[in-house]
C-alpha cells in the first residue's frame, strides 16, 4: 500500500511554537482579577484531624478565603469513590491537602498558610504494599466497605485491599508437580515520579450564574468535567474545561489530580478566577505518584525450557486513595506473564491501600511492575537450565494461534514479538552473544526469596562474564577499561491500552473557505506529537496535502468531540479512526454536494487533490475551495452550505473480565516489543554505564517514522532512570526524603546510552492504515533488560530497583570478589 | 517561595559592602545558585540580601609570587578555562564537573567555599593546594588557612561583616586529581568525593568530601603517604587508614557510609595509581 503522508516522518505542527516558546501553557494564562491559591499540606501520613482553625490566616494581608474539606458534599472517584478533594477529618498521606489558602497574589497566599492551626491525632502509618496487605496492619480506609464502587471491583473487606483480581487457566498445582525446574523470587519496583516539565497547574471560575469554567494541565478534560459535576452537582453543559498545551503527562495528569480540589476552591470565590500551579515538590506529595509494587513470582518449567505455569502474587501501592490504581491493579494481572503462552496459571494481583500518596497511571500502566519481575525470571531460568535467553523466550513467545493469559487468541494481524526479539538480538551483535551460561542446574530447586540478598548465581568465567562466548564477528566491542566488565541482556513484552470496554472518541473536520480543513479531537498535544500524526491521518483520508490540515490545539468540552482520556497508548489507533470515519462522512458530504452542481451521480465522484471530480472524466470537478464558500451558480443561487465530517469510534466487541478466572475479552489489541541494552560495570566503584538501548516493537503502520522513534527513545530514557537511578523514599513516618530533583536522580544528557529503535510492521485490523499503540511500550522492558545485562557481565542477580552502584557493589562484597 | 519582605542593596565598593554585611539578617550574593535555593525553601531568610557581584577587589585570576590570586568571584568556568590555573588540576577538575554549564557560568569560588557544604566541589579539591583564605572585614584584611576556615556543615569563621576577598594558592604541586561518585552522570551533588596532591618533595595531600560535616584533610594518611616511594602496600595501608578514618552520618540519600568508607578506598588507590602512571610519588 502506498501513502502521501502516513509513513512520512514530517516535522511537527507544535515545533516552531514551542521551541520559540510561543505556545501557551496553563502558567501562562492570567485573567482580569485573578486570584491565587497555596496549599496546605498535611505532614502526618496517617491521622484524624482533631482541629483546624483558619481565622488567623483570615486575617492575613491579601487573603480572600481559607478554604478546607468542611462541608464537601460527597466523596468522588471514577472507580471506586473512595477520596475528597482536600481531607475532611482525616489524612492518609504526607501532603493531602488540609487547607487552601487563596489571595490576591501567590506570596500573600503562601506565607498565610503559616498562620493555620492543625491539630491531629496520629495513627499507626504503613508505606509498604505487602505489608499493608497482612492482617493487622494499620486500616487506612475502615468504612472501605460502604463505598459505591463499580462492579468488578473487588475488595477484601476489613483489609486495605480494595481490589484483587484472579487470573486463572489450567491446573498450576499439577504444572508445579511435574516441573523440572521451579524458580521463585520476589521483585520489587519501588514507586516513581513522572517528572513532567510542567509542573500541575490550573485555573477555575465559578461563575456567579452557575457553572465553572477551569483551564487546566491534563490529560483528561472529559474526567475532569465529569468529576467536578459529581463534585458540585452541576450539569456538564455548564462546566467547560479548557486544555492548553500540555508540558507532559505520562499519564500523570490522567483521571484527575488537583481539579477537583481547585473546583471546590472556586466555588468559594464565585466570580473570581483561582489559579494554581504546584512546585515541583509539590508535585511529589500532592498529585500522583507511579508503580510501587511487588511481585512474588513462580515458574514452573520443563527440562527443554517451556513454561508451565506461572503462580503470581502482586502488591501494588495503592496510596491513600485507591480510585485510580484500580484498572493498574487490572493490567498488572492480565499481563504478569508476559508476551508468553502460559497453560497453566494463577495469578493474583493486589491493590492495597497504604500511607503515600494516590499512584496513578505512569507510562506502562501495571506493565512494567509485572515485566520486572517476568522478564528477570526468564534469564534466570535460562541461567539455570543452560539456556540461552534468547532460545528460551522465541519458544514460549505468543503468536498466531497462540492463546494469552486471559484466553484470547493471537490473529496473524496482532504482531510478531519473535521477530522483535530477532532485531533486538541482530543489532546487538547476534546470538553469539547469548550463548548459554554455564551452570545448568539440575532438578527442582527454590531460590531464597527476593533482594539482592538472594543467592547470586557462581561467577562463571572469572571477572567478564563469558569472554569465549564473544570471539569476533559481528558481537566483537572494543575491550572494556581494565576494572570494567560488558554485558548484553534482551526482554520483551506485550502491552495492550486498559480501557473500558466502552472508551470513545470523537473526531469532526470542518472544511475551510480555503479548501482546507479544520480537525478537531478531544485528543490532547502533551508533547507526544498526536497532533501531528492525527493531521497526517486526516490528509491521507481526505487526500489533502499536510499543509490544507490544521489540528485544533486547545482542547475545549464546550466544543472539541468527547474523547475519553489521551491515555492507555491508544490516541493514533482510535482518535486515527474516529478521524477516517470524519473524513469519509466529509468525503460523502462533498461528493454529494458536488453531485448536485455537476450533474453528475455522487458515486461516480472522488475526492483527490483538494477537487472532487468525475472518475470517469476527471476534466469535470469542483475545487474544495469553490465548494466550500459556497457555490452558487450562474443565477447566484447557492448549491452548497457549510460542510463537516464526523466520526465516532468506540472499541469493538470488549467485555469485562469473568470475575473468578480473569477470562475476558478486555484487550482490544496488543503491541510486541523486545528491548535490548548493553552496559558497562565498573567493578571497582559498581557504577553502570548504559552504553546502548534497542527497542524493536510491531507498531503496525508507522504513521511518522520520526515522533514513533522519539516515542521510543522517550520512554526508554524514562525507564532507564527507573533501572539505575530513580526511586522515591519514604521514611519511617511517611514522609519523602527526595521530592525535588536534588536527590531524585532522572538520567541527564550526559547518561544518554546510544539509542535505536526498530519496528516491525505486521499492520493492525483494527487500526488506522494497521497503526497501532506505540507511546508507553518503549518504557515497559528496559529495567529488566539492563538487570539481565548487567547479570551477563557481572554474575549478579539483582531483583530490587534501581540497581544502583552502591547494589552492586555490596553484592559483590557478599559475593566475595575484591572490588 | 522567597521572603515577603526583604532588601536588595548591590554596593558600589567593598567598605560600603562590609558595612551593610555587619547588620542583623544580611547575607552575601555571590552567584546566588546556593542563596537563591536556600530561600526558595526557606532554610534562609535574610532581611538584607547584599549582592558583591559588582565588587572589583574580589575578581580575577593572577600570578602571584609563583603561585595563583584566585577572587571569591571567579566562576566555575572561569577556573576551566584559566591557564594559570591548568597546574591545579583537581580545582579545574572539580569546578569542571559542578552542577551543569549553566550553574558553573553563576557558581563562584567564594559562594562555594561560604556555602561550607561537606562536599562542595571546589572546596575539597582546593584544600590539597594549601590555599590562604584572604577575608576583608570591618576590622581590615586577615589570612587564614582553608583547613582551619570551615566550622561545621554551612558553619565558617566568618564574622558579621566579612567577606571572602580571594584565594591565595602557594605554587602548584607536581601531580594533583579530584574525583567523585555521583548517582547519575549528569547533573548531582557529590556522595563521595576525594582530591589527592602530591609535590615536588613527595608531600601527599589527602582531603575528602561527603564523609564529614566540612571538607576534611587526612594528616594520618598524608603522613604515611609522604616522603617515601609509593609501593602498593603503602598505598593499601593508606588507604585502610584512610577508610577506617571516616565516620560519615547514616542518613545521606546520596550514599551509605559503607559505600563512602569503600569509595575513600577506591578513590585513593585510583588517586595514587595515577599518579605513579604519570611518573610521581616514585
Ligand atoms: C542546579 C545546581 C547544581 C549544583 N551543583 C553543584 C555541584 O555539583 N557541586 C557543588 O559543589 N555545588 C553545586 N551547587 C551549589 C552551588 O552552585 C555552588 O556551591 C556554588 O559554588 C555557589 O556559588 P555562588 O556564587 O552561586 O554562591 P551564592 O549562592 O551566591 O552564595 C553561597 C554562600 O556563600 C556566601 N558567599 C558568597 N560569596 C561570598 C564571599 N565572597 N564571601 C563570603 N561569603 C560569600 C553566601 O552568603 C552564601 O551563604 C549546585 C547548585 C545548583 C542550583
Amino acid at each position: 500500500m502506498t501513502y502521501q503522508t502516513v509513513g512520512q516522518s514530517v516535522a511537527r505542527l507544535d515545533g516552531i511554537e514551542k521551541v520559540t516558546g510561543e505556545a501557551v501553557f496553563v502558567d501562562d494564562i492570567s485573567l482580569p482579577g485573578m486570584l491565587h491559591a497555596r496549599v496546605l499540606r498535611s505532614q502526618r501520613a496517617h491521622a484524624l484531624i482533631t482541629g483546624l482553625d483558619v481565622s488567623e490566616a483570615m486575617a492575613q494581608p491579601g487573603v480572600v478565603a481559607v478554604v478546607t474539606g468542611r462541608g464537601l458534599p460527597r466523596r468522588i472517584g471514577a472507580c471506586i469513590q473512595d477520596m475528597y478533594p482536600m481531607a475532611v477529618d482525616r489524612v492518609r498521606y504526607v501532603g493531602e491537602p488540609v487547607a487552601v489558602v487563596v489571595a490576591e497574589n501567590p506570596h500573600q497566599a503562601h506565607h498565610a498558610l503559616a498562620s493555620i492551626k492543625v491539630s491531629y491525632q496520629d495513627l499507626a502509618v504503613v508505606t509498604d504494599p505487602w505489608e499493608a496487605s497482612r492482617p493487622g496492619a494499620p486500616q487506612i480506609h475502615p468504612d472501605q466497605a460502604v463505598y459505591h464502587r463499580l462492579p468488578g471491583i473487588h475488595p477484601l473487606p476489613g483489609s486495605n485491599i480494595f481490589h484483587r483480581l484472579q487470573v486463572c487457566r489450567g491446573n498450576t498445582a499439577d504444572a508445579f508437580r511435574e516441573a523440572f525446574l521451579v524458580v521463585e523470587n520476589r521483585y520489587w519496583h519501588p514507586s516513581i515520579y513522572h517528572v513532567q516539565l510542567e509542573p500541575h497547574g490550573a485555573i477555575a471560575t465559578y461563575h456567579q450564574k452557575g457553572g465553572l469554567t477551569m483551564y487546566a494541565s491534563s490529560q483528561a478534560p472529559y474526567v475532569v468535567r465529569h468529576v467536578i459535576c459529581e463534585l458540585l452537582g452541576l450539569p456538564p453543559g455548564r462546566v467547560r474545561v479548557i486544555v492548553p498545551y500540555v508540558g507532559g503527562g505520562f499519564g500523570g495528569k490522567s483521571d484527575h489530580t488537583i481539579e477537583p480540589l481547585l473546583a471546590w476552591v472556586a466555588r468559594h470565590v464565585p466570580g473570581r478566577p483561582v489559579k494554581l500551579v504546584l512546585t515541583r515538590e509539590e508535585m511529589a506529595c500532592g498529585t500522583v505518584i507511579g508503580r510501587g509494587a511487588l511481585v512474588h513470582y513462580r515458574s514452573a518449567v520443563s527440562q527443554d525450557g517451556m513454561l508451565l505455569g506461572v503462580e503470581a502474587e502482586v502488591f501494588l501501592n495503592g496510596g491513600g486513595y485507591g480510585d485510580f490504581a484500580v484498572n493498574i491493579v487490572t493490567a498488572a494481572g492480565i499481563s504478569a506473564t508476559g508476551p508468553y503462552q502460559v497453560p497453566n496459571i494463577k495469578i493474583t494481583a493486589h491493590g492495597v491501600y497504604t500511607n503515600t500518596p494516590p499512584t496513578g497511571a505512569c507510562r506502562g500502566y501495571g506493565h512494567p511492575e509485572v515485566h520486572w519481575a517476568c522478564e528477570r525470571q526468564m534469564d534466570i531460568i535460562a541461567a539455570r537450565l543452560g539456556m540461552s535467553p534468547v532460545e528460551i523466550r522465541l519458544k514460549n513467545a505468543l503468536g498466531p494461534g497462540k492463546v494469552n493469559a486471559i484466553g484470547q487468541q493471537m490473529e496473524s494481524h496482532n504482531g510478531r514479538v519473535d521477530l522483535c526479539i530477532q532485531q533486538v538480538v541482530d543489532a546487538l551483535g547476534g546470538p553469539e552473544c547469548f550463548l548459554p551460561r554455564t551452570n545448568p542446574c539440575v532438578g527442582s530447586i527454590a531460590l531464597e526469596p527476593g533482594g539482592i540478598e538472594a543467592d547470586p548465581l557462581p561467577h562463571p568465567t572469572g571477572a567478564n562474564a563469558s569472554p569465549k562466548a564473544e570471539p569476533s564477528g559481528a558481537c566483537a566491542k572494543p575491550a572494556a577499561m581494565p576494572g570494567k566488565v560488558r554485558g548484553k541482556g534482551i526482554a520483551a513484552l506485550m502491552k495492550c491500552p486498559i480501557m473500558p470496554t466502552n472508551a470513545q472518541s470523537g473526531a469532526i473536520i470542518k472544511l475551510e473557505e480555503d479548501g482546507g480543513v479544520m480537525v478537531s479531537v478531544g485528543a490532547i498535544e502533551m508533547g507526544q506529537g498526536c497532533h501531528t500524526v492525527l493531521a497526517q491521518i486526516a490528509a491521507e483520508a481526505l487526500s489533502l496535502p499536510l499543509e490544507r490540515v490544521q489540528v485544533a490545539p486547545q482542547v475545549d468540552t464546550f466544543h472539541s468531540p468527547y474523547e475519553w482520556q489521551t491515555v492507555a497508548s491508544h490516541t493514533t489507533w482510535a482518535v486515527g479512526n474516529a478521524i477516517r470515519l470524519a473524513a469519509a462522512q466529509l468525503c460523502d458530504k462533498i461528493t454529494r454536494a458536488a453531485a448536485v452542481i455537476l450533474q453528475v451521480p455522487a458515486e461516480r465522484l472522488e475526492v483527490v487533490g483538494g477537487r472532487v471530480q468525475d472518475r470517469e472524466r476527471p476534466e469535470r470537478y469542483l475545487t474544495l475551495q469553490q465548494l466550500a464558500r459556497g457555490y452558487t451558480d450562474a443565477r447566484g443561487t447557492a448549491l452548497s452550505a457549510p460542510l463537516i465530517g464526523e466520526g465516532n469510534f468506540v472499541p469493538q466487541g470488549l467485555s469485562h473480565l469473568d470475575p473468578e478466572t480473569g477470562q475476558g475479552n478486555i484487550a482490544a489489541d496488543w503491541t510486541f516489543a523486545c528491548q535490548g541494552a548493553e552496559v558497562e560495570v565498573d567493578t571497582r566503584t559498581g557504577e553502570v554505564t548504559v552504553l546502548r538501548l534497542v527497542s524493536a516493537m510491531d507498531v503496525g503502520k508507522v504513521i511518522n517514522p520520526v515522533l514513533a522513534e522519539g516515542q521510543i527513545y522517550g520512554a526508554a530514557v524514562q525507564a532507564m532512570g527507573a533501572a539505575i537511578c530513580e526511586g522515591i523514599v519514604f521514611d519511617r513516618e511517611g514522609r519523602i526524603r527526595n521530592p525535588s530533583l536534588t536527590d531524585y536522580k532522572v538520567p541527564g544528557v550526559e547518561d544518554m546510552p546510544e539509542l535505536q529503535a526498530l519496528f516491525v510492521e505486521t499492520p493492525e485490523e483494527s487500526g488506522p492504515y494497521g497503526a497501532r499503540g506505540l507511546g508507553e511500550h518503549g518504557a515497559v522492558c528496559v529495567p529488566p533488560a539492563i538487570a539481565n545485562a548487567i547479570q551477563q557481565a557481572t554474575g549478579l542477580e539483582f531483583f530490587d530497583l534501581p540497581v544502583t552502584a552502591e547494589k552492586i557493589i555490596r553484592a559483590q562484597q557478599k559475593r566475595g570478589v575484591p572490588a | 517561595m522567597m521572603p515577603l519582605h526583604m532588601e536588595y542593596v548591590k554596593p558600589g565598593g567593598l567598605a560600603e559592602a562590609v558595612s551593610l554585611l555587619r547588620q542583623d539578617d544580611a547575607c552575601a550574593l555571590a552567584g546566588g545558585t546556593d542563596v537563591v535555593v536556600q530561600m526558595r525553601e526557606g532554610k534562609l531568610r535574610p532581611r538584607l540580601v547584599v549582592d558583591i557581584k559588582g565588587l572589583a577587589e574580589l575578581q580575577g585570576i593572577t600570578g602571584q609570587s609563583g603561585g595563583v590570586w584566585v577572587g571569591a568571584l571567579v566562576t566555575m568556568a572561569e577556573i576551566v578555562k584559566s591557564p594559570l590555573l591548568q597546574a591545579y588540576r583537581a580545582v579545574v577538575q572539580g569546578a569542571g564537573c559542578m552542577g551543569c554549564c549553566e550553574i558553573r557560568h553563576r557558581a563562584t569560588i567564594g559562594g562555594n567555599v561560604g556555602n561550607a557544604s561537606p562536599s562542595g566541589d571546589a572546596a575539597v579539591p582546593l584544600l590539597v593546594f594549601h590555599p590562604q583564605v584572604v577575608i576583608h572585614g570591618p576590622g581590615g584584611q586577615r589570612h587564614l588557612p582553608l583547613a582551619n576556615f570551615f566550622r561545621g556543615a554551612g558553619k565558617t569563621v566568618l564574622q558579621p561583616g566579612e567577606l571572602i576577598k580571594g584565594f591565595l594558592l602557594p605554587p602548584p604541586p607536581a601531580f594533583s586529581l579530584y574525583m567523585r561518585h555521583t548517582r547519575v552522570k549528569g547533573m548531582d551533588l557529590a556522595g563521595v568525593s576525594l582530591a589527592a596532591a602530591i609535590d615536588r618533595q613527595g608531600q601527599v595531600t589527602v582531603s575528602m568530601g561527603a564523609v564529614a560535616p566540612t571538607p576534611t584533610r587526612f594528616p594520618q594518611v598524608e603522613e604515611l603517604l609522604s616522603g617515601r616511594p609509593l609501593s602498593w602496600e603503602v598505598i593499601a595501608q593508606a588507604a585502610e587508614v584512610l577508610s577506617a578514618a571516616i565516620t560519615p552520618r547514616a542518613t545521606s540519600l546520596r550514599a551509605t557510609p559503607a559505600y563512602k568508607k569503600e569509595m575513600a578506598k577506591v578513590f585513593l588507590h585510583t588517586a595514587l595509581s595515577r599518579a605513579l602512571e604519570e611518573g610521581f610519588g616514585q
